[in-house]
């Protein structure tokens, strides 16, 4: 039976007039396990992506596509949901709630299961994968191959008739990816699940499958069985040949007649056919580089653990390193070879043992290259790594970089909008741009396609070429094999073998390449598939040399600039600032506690200080902000919600309702409970409304988001204690997404933080507090009130946090522990509070400053590319 | 943390007893009570976090409860027994002080209780509570609490990464890679945040008739606690809004302590406090017989 049947299906995506796929047509049976591969770029994504509506980019579609023989967008949401199930390629980013048992449910509760069926399916599930024992455990404490599992699974609970997978295991180490894999195929087979998946990793993947299809620039050449596409592509001469598993590149380089063979056992059986009737000529010798410099980093017997108590990760390395070659060690997940690259790197010390390094200029580049992926362009990217220095003098530099990463054609991209490939290439660029003299590369060829790891093995070779010393780490033995100059095997804290890559392979009998194990019985040394291929007297293709450098234009474009200040109001503003700096200096001179208390009354005088103080503040605020423009008015879109309306109707009328229910039932007495009620009277219409309009995917996500950045942000200034980015963050938030999304993150972030940090009778106070924060934030700066610039931004800041965080915060805490107060006490509080009120608002004011601007264009560039902007 | 029997009830009854004992603490004035709560509290901490723990909150809570306690009779100057005058002739009343301790001691129960409610309160259930009012909600403080620790790992590598690149000379360098670190951790986490809303999407999040499921179940042992909880709650109010155990600080210091009614009243007062110390207990002892008949 069919399952999907794909009808002359092309696509163009919005302002391209490349269509990304052309008239493709194919059909997925019951029971199918398809393998969709191609160059990166080609369409895959985009084709998979289609196949289910809530996941399909917007664009223009032609075509149709019948899932069970109805067009697919006249197909329920909810049977969608439960019978097409997709998995991506991140692990960690498709979690979405912090408990296995609740991640498995999640699908289930979008169904609308009961209870009972959802824990019987869910304990099926868990069985099947074997999740049990880590039911119960926080999605943060599972590896990588865990998540994807998880991620599976929570699928496989819906019980889809057909799974979907993007490049699943481009994530994973080779031991979690073979894994997942395998489990994948068991679904398969037992249950007759279709599987449609993209893969890199073709060798684990393809004897699996029983369709292979081949997409290269949008266009379906290949839909067949996998031995019957090679065919196809031979018969073409496709390039991607180049990129396929060593059996098959072997069968298509040497012409032979049989099927191609799809494992390597199946190829090692049919290279001794074939050498029964042909000789085979000795395995060609790789030139040995025989180190005559000195070595420029040694290690010599270096031990290392984490902690006094922990167990050694190091024991006793040794190691020489040279110029000019790249070096790289091999082993398996966990060993301490990244523990070994940050010892390299001289962050970490070893405890015993020596390092010598001649060179000071060590660096070294992530495994995750988004980690130095900052700016908005490739070019700003390049441009950030040297804040003090003219661009004339370092254009020069930069271009060679822009050159030897082949990133000419990228540097007006946003680096999110790169591939993964083209991503460590630029962060690459600007690690090279400090121009070490060791580069130290932490798994370099981690989720990335053939055709990038060859211009990567390129760059690589350029470096050596100029003497500078590569040392990667990695699980990669085949780019291993074919590009290094020497290879380490790393186990049990120890490098143990250390040779040139043909004596290192060769002498391995499982740790070795898939040419190696086709080709050992009869070709011992050969490590590669050119060794085979070459030994059997093939042809090998000619790599095209890039083309020479040309003059790359590194200048920036101009930036928008806003018009001055008129000079009567700098005066104003001036004269402001400098009154209420002297008002605070005398007021804190004047203002202390001892007064305080011998005060018999409010003390009526100090307060028309404070008044005046805040008056002029004020001044100096609306002096220094600049109206927004009408221009970003209407891009702000800077109309409140009839909704926020209603939500403040209701906070006003409530309060007063409140205070008068108080004095009417208990004389006033109780303070604590009248704020509290306030308090929670005015969050609540949020809440509700919140509820109420049920809020997207999307939506959703991008709020917790942005309160886990708000919480965890506090890491940053892990040294400074006090020193919260949370305000700013919520007023950025306020900024960006109006004042109902600032309220709502502003609440959440405090009801979240305090159920990490500890609840306690505050918690209402500081979410009502950071709320109305958030809320103002909107307000002002959507209805173009203030201008979005960083004085703005960051005047806004100190005098919210002081006025009204410090400002509920300091009658709260005499609230929450007097039950008595009075309006001594109260202002002793505003007076204690002063110096952490000072602190917040400092921190609040230096982060908007720093950071307002850039934090802002990411919101925006989420809002804008993904269509998030309110209706 | 012991393996603490009273945990493992259902939510609601964790729930309905913290608040029970949180709302009679903050309202009831009355001494004993209040030193019955306190006495609770304290006992329930010292049985979840051992002695240490008990230390480490008692470092914490006394400055604050000293503090508490002098401020009230140096701003109060009501009542009319008068011990001393201040330099600026304000009295000291020992009704002030009497309501400053008894307001210090309140506060030391309330804190002590928000402790064990924390301890007992694990994301989990708080989420689960949430759940059932307010689906999206939940669902928004689950999701948060999946993601600070993502980004804190994240944030944390780039510094390092950062530090390895150019170790920083001077304090400004420092905050400047800490930003451009924070930086790069919003951008991640905003593509990222796509990812994950698309997985929502793809498992049907915002089509219609959501349900919320749990891993709690009501047993039976949860209504026995909560009848239990119930009538000792109504034992312990009752002779409250009747006025029978009425107590008052101002003008003078006014009510009786001892009355067989207020001691029926203290006697279920404490059964509340005790409950899951009591439950505790009679866990530990069910498992030492089973330890000795083996």
């Amino acid at each position: 039976m069919e399952l999907f049947e794909i009808k002359n299906l092309s696509f163009t995506y919005p302002e391209q007039e490349m269509p990304v796929l052309l008239n493709v047509s194919t059909t997925l049976k019951q029971g199918d396990f398809a393998v969709l591969a191609g160059p990166s770029g080609c369409g895959k994504t985009t084709m998979l992506r289609l196949l289910k509506t809530v996941l399909a980019p917007h664009g223009k579609r032609e075509g149709d596509i019948l899932y069970h023989g109805i067009a697919l967008n006249e197909v329920d949401l909810k049977a969608q949901a439960a019978g097409i199930g997709f998995v991506l390629q991140d692990p960690e980013s498709q979690i979405v709630t912090d408990k296995v048992w609740h991640e498995l449910a999640f699908g289930l509760e979008s169904l609308g299961i009961n209870n009972a069926a959802i824990r019987g399916r869910v304990a099926e599930m868990a069985s099947f994968f074997g999740i049990q024992n880590w039911f119960h455990m926080e999605v943060s404490r599972l590896s990588g191959g865990q998540m994807q599992l998880l991620n599976l699974a929570s699928v496989m609970v819906m019980q889809p008739d057909i799974l979907i997978l993007d490049e699943p295991t481009s994530q994973l180490d080779p031991i979690a990816a073979t894994d997942f894999l395998q489990t994948l195929s068991r679904i398969n087979r037992e249950f007759g699940t279709t599987v449609f998946i993209s893969e890199h990793r073709l060798e684990d993947v393809i004897p699996m499958a029983n369709r292979l299809l081949i997409l290269d620039t949008g266009i379906l050449i290949a839909d067949d069985s996998p031995s019957d596409t090679f065919e196809i592509l031979r018969d073409k001469n496709h390039s991607m040949l180049y990129s396929m598993p060593t059996p098959m590149r072997i069968w298509s380089q040497l012409n032979w007649i049989a099927p191609c063979p799809l494992t390597v056992n199946a190829g090692r059986i049919q290279l001794s056919e074939w050498a029964k009737s042909n000789k085979l000529a000795p395995v060609p010798k790789r030139p040995t580089t025989i180190p005559t410099q000195k070595p420029c980093i040694t290690l010599e017997e270096v031990w290392f653990r984490y902690e006094k108590e922990a167990p050694d990760i190091l024991k006793s390395v040794s190691l020489k390193a040279y110029p000019g070659e790249l070096l790289c060690i091999l082993g398996g997940n966990g060993v301490g070879k990244s523990t070994l690259l940050s010892v390299l790197s001289a962050i970490r010390k070893p405890y015993r043992g020596k390092m010598l390094c001649k060179s000071e200029k060590i660096v070294a580049l992530p495994q995750n290259p988004r980690m130095l992926l900052v700016k908005k362009s490739v070019r700003e990217e390049l441009l950030s790594v040297f804040p003090d220095k003219k661009k004339e003098e370092i254009a020069d530099h930069i271009g060679k970089i822009v050159y030897l990463c082949r990133l000419e054609g990228l540097l007006d991209r946003h680096p999110y909008d790169l591939s993964g490939g083209e991503q460590q290439r630029c962060a690459l660029a600007k690690v090279l741009l400090h121009e070490p003299d060791i580069l130290l590369l932490d798994e370099p060829t981690k989720g990335i396609d053939n055709d990038f790891k060859r211009v990567f093995a390129q760059i690589l070779k350029t470096l050596t070429e100029q003497g500078v010393c590569v040392i990667m780490v990695s699980h990669d033995v085949e780019f291993c094999a074919s590009y290094a100059d020497r290879c380490g095997l790393f186990f049990d804290g120890g490098i143990v073998t250390m040779d040139a890559p043909q004596p290192f392979f060769a002498g391995k009998n499982f740790y070795t390449t898939a040419a190696n194990r086709m080709a050992r019985h009869l070709l011992p040394d050969a490590v590669t598939p050119e060794d085979v291929i070459r030994a059997c007297g093939g042809e090998l293709p000619k790599l095209d040399k890039p083309k020479p450098p040309e003059k790359i234009d590194i200048s920036l474009p101009e930036e928008h600039r806003p018009k001055k200040i008129p000079l009567w109001r700098k005066i104003v503003t001036f004269f402001a600032g400098l009154a209420s700096l002297a008002l605070l200096i005398y007021t804190s001179a004047v203002l202390d506690l001892s007064r305080l208390y011998s005060e018999e009354n409010f003390p009526g005088d100090r307060l028309w200080i404070y008044l005046l103080l805040f008056i002029l503040l004020g001044l100096f605020a609306a002096g220094i902000s600049r109206r927004a423009p009408i221009r970003e008015q209407k891009l702000m879109q800077g109309k409140l919600s009839k909704r926020t309306k209603i939500s403040l109707l209701f906070s006003f009328l409530a309060i007063p309702l409140t205070i008068a229910a108080g004095l009417m039932i208990d004389g006033g007495r109780r303070y604590m409970v009248i704020s509290l009620a306030i308090t929670i009277e005015t969050m609540l219409p949020f809440f509700l409304i919140f509820e109420g309009r049920r809020p997207k995917a999307r939506e959703l996500v991008i709020l917790s988001v942005l309160s886990a950045l708000a919480i965890g942000g506090r890491a940053v200034f892990f040294a400074l204690p006090g020193f919260k980015p949370v305000a700013a963050m919520v007023i950025l938030t306020g900024v960006a997404f109006g004042g109902e999304s600032g309220f709502m993150v502003g609440a959440m972030t405090m009801l979240s933080s305090n159920v990490l940090f500890g609840q306690g009778p505050w918690t209402p106070w500081q979410m009502f507090a950071m709320g109305t924060i958030g809320l103002l934030a909107g307000i002002f700066f959507r209805k173009g009130l203030l201008h979005r610039d960083r004085i703005s931004l960051s005047v806004f800041g100190a005098l919210t946090t002081f006025l009204v965080y410090g400002g509920i915060m300091n009658p709260a805490s005499v609230l929450m522990y007097q039950p008595n107060p009075n309006w001594q006490m109260i202002l002793t509080a505003y007076i204690t509070g002063i110096p952490a009120d000072a602190i917040h608002a400092t921190a609040t004011v230096l982060f908007l400053w720093l950071f307002s601007e850039p934090m802002l264009e990411k919101l925006d560039r989420v809002k804008v590319k993904y269509g998030l902007v309110e209706k | 943390m012991k393996n603490d029997s009273f945990s493992g009830f259902h939510p609601i009854v964790n729930l309905s007893f913290f608040a029970a004992v949180l709302t009679m603490t903050m309202f009831i004035m009355q001494p004993i009570y209040l030193l019955i709560s306190l006495f609770g509290a304290c006992t329930y901490l010292l049985y979840l976090q051992g002695r240490r723990g008990m230390l480490r909150q008692i470092g914490y809570v006394l400055p604050i409860l000293l503090l508490m306690a002098i401020m009230n009779p140096v701003f109060n100057h009501e009542g009319t027994t008068i011990l001393w005058y201040f330099p600026n002739d304000n009295p000291l009343t020992l009704e002030a002080i009497a309501y400053g301790l008894a307001a210090a001691v309140m506060m030391a129960a309330s804190i002590v209780w928000f402790n064990c409610c924390n301890m007992v309160f694990t994301s989990d259930k708080i989420i689960y509570l949430f759940g059932r009012i307010a689906p999206s909600m939940s669902l928004l403080i689950s999701m948060t609490l999946r993601f600070v620790p993502r980004f804190k790992t994240f944030l944390q590598n780039v510094l390092f990464v950062q530090r390895a690149m150019h170790k920083p000379e001077n304090n400004r360098q420092k905050l400047q890679q800490a930003m451009s670190a924070f930086s790069a951790t919003v951008s991640w986490a905003m593509e990222h945040s796509i990812v994950s809303a698309d997985s929502m999407k793809s498992r049907g999040y915002g089509t219609t008739g959501r349900t919320a499921y749990s891993i709690y179940h009501f047993e039976k042992r949860d209504g026995i606690v909560l009848a239990v909880l119930s009538l000792l709650l109504i034992g312990a109010l009752v002779p409250h809004l009747k006025g029978w155990i009425k107590w008052e600080y101002y003008p003078s210091l006014t009510g009786t302590l001892t009355e067989p009614l207020q001691i029926f009243a203290y006697l279920c007062y404490s059964g509340v406090c005790l409950i899951p110390l009591v439950l505790n207990f009679m866990e530990d002892y069910k498992w030492n017989s089973l330890k000795s008949k083996i």
